[in-house]
């Protein structure tokens, strides 16, 4: 149990909850993991299917917060707004690194972009992984890994592209 | 941009990830790469989808050694009456 709620725990940090909510929804995924266990039929890895019940907790939680809601609920606008782009290499020496950057850009996913991005290219599953924890076919899940990564590379246009300036 | 060339930047900008997941047939990577290495919007595309997926994945936390929250989470699971055998109808929160 301390390896999957650790792992849970860093999971749902990305998924854009503050550490003391993030510890909140964590054990709630158990509780209620717990209670479903009947039900666990063995058709998907015991993770995944937490992933999955991690994903709808953290879900319910984002939208009691009143500053997320308007995020969660209308998540193709705010793809397109997240021109809130990072700031120029010449700012990056004085506030970030890239790696601070990129963590900026994927907590200014909505919700529905950020979760795929997350278990695809930071977690590491297998596309069929993720898709199965997000309950999307295949197709739909890399529609939306792919609508993620190009808005976070708009966002993150001055460090990623910067080979092509020079 | 003739037809063809405009049928196969559509491609390209749609398949890209593909490209980058390594999930495309041969077929399809050919006419992505073949593209790509002309065209002055798909190509950095291309690199930049590459650098992202790899600092992506740098960014994946190694387990903690400590603190861990598992103790809470175990409090928190003993706590709900199913743990026990009764079957309450809500929260054990």
């Amino acid at each position: 149990m301390r390896l999957h709620a650790d792992r849970l725990y860093a999971v749902v940090i990305r998924f854009g909850a503050p550490g003391g909510e993030a510890e909140e929804i964590v054990q709630e995924t158990f509780v209620r993991a717990w209670r479903a266990i009947g039900r666990f039929k063995g058709e998907s890895q015991f993770f995944t299917w937490l992933y999955r019940i991690a994903i709808n907790e953290a879900k319910r939680h984002m939208t009691r917060r009143a500053a997320q809601l308007e995020r969660v609920a209308s998540d193709d606008m705010a793809l397109e707004s997240i021109g809130d782009r990072a700031p120029s290499p010449q700012l990056r020496a004085e506030h970030q690194d890239l790696r601070a950057a990129l963590e900026r850009a994927v907590r200014a996913l909505p919700m529905d972009y950020r979760i795929p991005l997350v278990l695809r290219d930071i977690e590491g599953l297998s596309t069929a992984q993720a898709a199965a924890v997000m309950q999307l076919r295949e197709p739909a899940f890399k529609s939306r890994l792919h609508r993620a990564r190009l808005a976070v590379r708009e966002a993150m246009e001055d460090y990623l592209d910067v080979e092509d300036q020079a | 941009m003739q037809l063809r060339e405009r049928l196969d930047h559509r491609f390209a900008q749609q398949h890209m990830s593909d490209l980058v997941d390594g999930t495309l047939s041969a077929r399809r990577r050919r006419r992505i790469e073949r593209h790509a290495d002309v065209c002055p919007e798909c190509r950095p595309l291309r690199r930049a989808l590459v650098r992202l997926v790899g600092e992506l994945s740098k960014l994946r936390d190694p387990p903690p050694a400590q603190p861990t929250i598992a103790p809470t989470v175990v409090e928190r699971v003993r706590g709900c009456p199913e743990a026990a055998g009764a079957r309450p109808k809500r929260s054990c929160s």
